[in-house]
């Protein structure tokens, strides 16, 4: 049993002045879904669990045609799987959401700590990359944007510095209408993905004008494949260009052997997977 | 189960012969309720024979155990002998998809017939047949215990899966028509059963549809691939 001081801030104000109080003693929990698991296996050990469930809308989604989707970081990922707005303007979202483990899940674990976990495995980042996320970091002394790409530095580590909450995650409104998601998961349904990929695709009259490609459970991060992007964008869309495309999306990725495969696997499944989505994605686009 | 419940209705019967001013043997029981033989205006519930006897002086609730031990034979020691007094037989086919570029098998349907004798309870029994099956899936495609040093790596259900109600196929089943004579009322085991052909099946199934044979379990996607890219 760890023993902990338990809080529960009402502001985000006297969240950081606890955070600021406890230093490294302390960690923040939402859901509970990643860190709980991190103290039973006693790989964290806090001193004290400050909660952020009782802040006044930290769980707010809001929508607007020139700004975009704001999601607070702690609504949950079912909240946003079957939000309106979602469903009707980020299909790509509803769908990646709507593959993170079960429901029961996702009605505990937020969006915020997702993310600030750093976790390479979960599905949320690599479609948020590729939908040109930037997240909200909040401290005491003020606020800074960083986009989600840079904001993944390694294995759980995060740009998040001491005493700095991650408050919101701002999506802009959808430039390519092409999408598609693909979760890997031969086991069982219910896994971590052996690779994830997702990717959004603006063409016209058969050319790539834009494209992101987001990928999960590939490296130590969740990666965002600009070489690959640039491989298609502003080329004529060829089978041999998806080729090529998926190819040196492997060649951004560096992935570990687990239960889920070796390293060789996964590369053989990047260029397989990478194909497929962008196939998919260029159909939805046209 | 039959023995025990054999055994529960003996002491209901003791109990409420008592309430009734009757012969044990003279009782018989319908629809929930006990009743001397004749007379059935005059009957009991079978929860408040069971509440009398736990709230009378000394009361105890009604349990009653019983066992049933099927005629068997020891092997001896050239290994002839008899294991069980009553032997299932079962069939099974599946049917599989398998992604010539990722080895991922799908497993569009799946049809099994098993004897277990008399069907006592059919939800019970498809119960398990459903969870026989769905052993032998995770047997056959994903389940393995990892060994490093001596530790086992993968001692929980997110590193070790096994198929979630949401990874079973479509399931067609029949049941023989079918006596065991040793057994209550003619059934046997089920259980089991549906666990052990399961993974030759799929096996079969995968190298019927793209030739390859994988010759350790589980049978993963990577295997099917690596055996495939071989094959040429």
């Amino acid at each position: 049993m760890i023993r902990f001081d338990y809080q529960e801030p009402t502001t985000l104000k006297k969240a950081f002045s606890l955070l600021e109080k406890h230093g490294d003693d302390a960690r923040v929990i939402a859901g509970g879904t990643s860190l709980l698991i991190m103290m039973r296996q006693r790989l964290l050990m806090p001193k004290v669990v400050i909660s952020l469930t009782r802040i006044p809308k930290f769980d707010r989604i809001t929508y607007k045609p020139n700004d975009g989707l704001r999601i607070g970081a702690g609504a949950c990922h079912r909240d946003i799987e079957l939000s309106p707005p979602v469903k009707k303007h980020y299909p790509l979202l509803h769908e990646t959401f709507r593959k993170v483990a079960q429901p029961r899940i996702r009605n505990m674990g937020t969006i915020g700590g997702n993310l600030a976990a750093g976790d390479p495995l979960t599905d949320p980042g690599a479609s948020l990359i590729a939908l040109d996320a930037e997240v909200t970091l909040t401290s005491s002394k003020g606020q800074r944007t960083v986009r989600l790409d840079e904001f993944f530095v390694d294995y759980y580590q995060t740009a998040l510095e001491a005493g700095e909450l991650l408050t919101e995650i701002h999506v802009p409104p959808p430039e390519r209408p092409g999408w598609s998601h693909i979760k890997f998961t031969p086991r069982s349904i219910e896994d971590f993905a052996t690779v994830g990929v997702a990717i959004t695709v603006k063409t016209s009259d058969g050319t790539c004008e834009d494209i992101r490609l987001g990928l999960n459970s590939v490296a130590s991060t969740i990666v965002h494949a600009k070489k690959a992007e640039a491989v298609l964008r502003g080329k004529p869309i060829t089978e041999a260009a998806l080729r090529e495309m998926a190819e040196v999306a492997s060649t951004e990725c560096e992935p570990t052997d687990d239960n889920r495969g070796s390293a060789e696997y996964k590369l053989d499944l990047i260029k397989v997977l990478v194909r497929r989505a962008a196939e998919e994605a260029v159909q939805r686009a046209s | 189960m039959k023995n025990a419940a054999t055994n529960v209705k003996q002491q209901l019967f003791e109990q409420a012969a008592e309430m009734l001013e009757a012969n044990p043997q003279d009782l018989i029981s319908r629809d929930g309720k006990i009743f001397v033989k004749g007379a059935e205006g005059k009957s009991l519930t079978v929860s408040d024979v069971a509440r009398a006897r736990l709230f009378r002086h000394n009361g105890a609730p009604i349990v009653g155990s019983g066992s049933f031990d099927a005629d068997s034979v020891l092997p001896d020691a050239t290994r002839f002998g008899n294991e069980s007094g009553a032997y299932n037989y079962g069939a099974q086919a599946a049917q599989v998809q398998v992604d010539p570029e990722t080895g991922q098998v799908k497993i569009v349907q799946f049809a099994v017939a098993s004897d277990c004798g008399t069907v006592i309870y059919p939800l019970g029994a498809e119960g398990q047949v459903e969870g026989g099956l769905a052993q032998g899936i995770g047997y056959a495609l994903i389940e393995g215990l990892q060994i490093d040093e001596g530790r086992p790596i993968n001692p929980n259900f997110s590193d070790y899966r096994i198929p979630s109600m949401r990874d079973m196929p479509p399931l067609q089943h029949t049941f023989a028509d079918s006596y065991e004579p040793t057994g209550p009322f003619g059934a046997k085991g089920l259980g089991e059963l549906n666990m052990d052909p399961t993974a030759a099946v799929i096996n079969n199934a995968i190298f019927d549809a793209v030739g390859v044979r994988v010759k350790t379990l589980p049978i993963t996607p990577e295997k099917i691939l690596r055996a495939l890219k071989e094959k040429g």
